[in-house]
């Protein structure tokens, strides 16, 4: 975090690395819109290296990292919805939509899934997201049925863990 | 089948499942996170959590965070003086490209101290200014003693500056301030001193201005 604060190239790489897909996650899912998804990535990180300087190093960044970005979308998206619907700015303190509910949530997920082995990962983003039974992720990726079944189970249980976090989420 | 394997099939959705069924209804542990499971496939089959930002991003943010770092050996010293830099976010040499179309297009007329001179500004409004993109052309090197300063400039006179360069070519400028409060877009050339305002050299500016 120190170099991070001093504006280090590598380490600003290092923490986008760990941190910009569940950014982009929660960003796009209260967005809808790639571009402004990534202005949002982009927005929290510089806001992030601001503020880095108040962040206490011995934290966990994850939960700093995600109050910044949903402060980043909720302004992005009043903007929008100002720019679109011709509003002024102090009539704009409306409820926010569905869409930024579970995020905490989300972010939590996507980082568990960036955390698997990449062979892992993809067993799963083709079983669940592709929808596709494990005989056909085998064919799709190429390796024994018996690999994607066991690949399939490893990374269950290691997305396990985050169990019995889910379904508690507030923010 | 085990408690993992039970609540992976809860995840797929396989609560009828008679395998499925008979476990959670012996195993009190894989009932009470049966919804949990059941939250964590549905999060699996989003495609939001399977996309990911542009591989050039990280560019980007490492440029923007570079721009401010390196803005403060940069800076012309008046800009100490005068913490005019609250206006200003960012100036970068550009090869920024921005993934969106701009909310608006202007382009810039050649002023008195730059017959030859033209230029284009693509603008987004964002949340906390405007950021901006010039392309500029027609302009001579600034010498040493000199540069050119991007201004924007509210109707009742009070003028804010986007930023600095020194020579024509694509530059990216972010301003603390929105384009609708500051709708006059021009450039000036300025000596390296400490006067807070810009010159009457004007090299580009709006074309009715």
């Amino acid at each position: 975090m120190d170099r991070f604060r001093r504006g280090d190239h590598e380490a600003v790489r290092e923490l986008y690395g760990l941190y910009s897909r569940p950014v982009f996650a929660i960003a796009l899912r209260s967005l809808g819109d790639r571009a402004l998804a990534e202005e949002v990535v982009q927005q929290t990180f510089l806001n992030a290296w601001r503020a880095a300087s108040r962040f206490d190093p011995e934290l966990d960044p994850a939960p700093w990292l995600y109050a910044i970005a949903r402060r980043v979308a909720v302004d992005v998206y009043r903007r929008e919805r100002r720019h679109r619907e011709g509003r002024r700015e102090e009539t704009d303190m409306a409820v926010l939509p569905p869409s930024f509910e579970g995020l905490w949530e989300l972010w939590e997920v996507r980082a568990a899934v960036d955390g698997l082995p990449e062979d892992e990962r993809e067993v799963i983003e083709a079983t669940f997201y592709r929808q596709l039974t494990h005989t056909e992720a085998a064919a799709e990726l190429g390796i024994p049925l018996g690999t994607v079944k066991s690949r399939s189970h490893r990374a269950f249980q290691r997305l396990a863990g985050f169990l019995d976090h889910l379904g508690t989420e507030t923010a | 089948m085990s408690c993992a394997e039970v609540l992976e099939a809860v995840a797929r959705g396989r609560l009828d499942d008679q395998t499925v069924v008979n476990h959670l209804s012996v195993c009190p542990d894989c009932r009470a996170r049966s919804d949990s499971a059941q939250l964590l496939g549905r999060h699996l089959s989003d495609p939001v959590m399977w996309e990911d930002p542009s591989p050039d991003l990280v560019e980007r943010v490492v440029g923007a965070i570079g721009a401010e770092t390196g803005q403060e050996d940069r800076r012309p010293s008046r800009w100490r003086i005068l913490g005019a830099a609250a206006a200003i976010v960012a100036v970068v040499a550009a090869g920024a490209v921005w993934g969106t179309r701009p909310d608006w297009t202007i382009e810039l007329a050649p002023g008195p101290a730059a017959p030859e001179a033209g230029g284009i500004v693509k603008g987004w409004n964002r949340a906390h200014g405007t950021r901006m993109v010039l392309e500029v052309w027609g302009l001579d090197p600034a010498d040493e003693d000199s540069y050119y300063e991007v201004w924007l400039t509210a109707p009742d006179g009070r003028h804010v500056s986007a930023g600095t360069f020194r020579d024509s070519g694509r530059f990216e400028v972010v301003a603390g301030v929105r384009r609708a409060d500051f709708p006059r877009i021009w450039v000036t050339l300025e000596p390296t001193d400490d006067d807070p305002g810009p010159t009457s050299q004007t090299v580009l500016d709006l074309p009715n201005a």
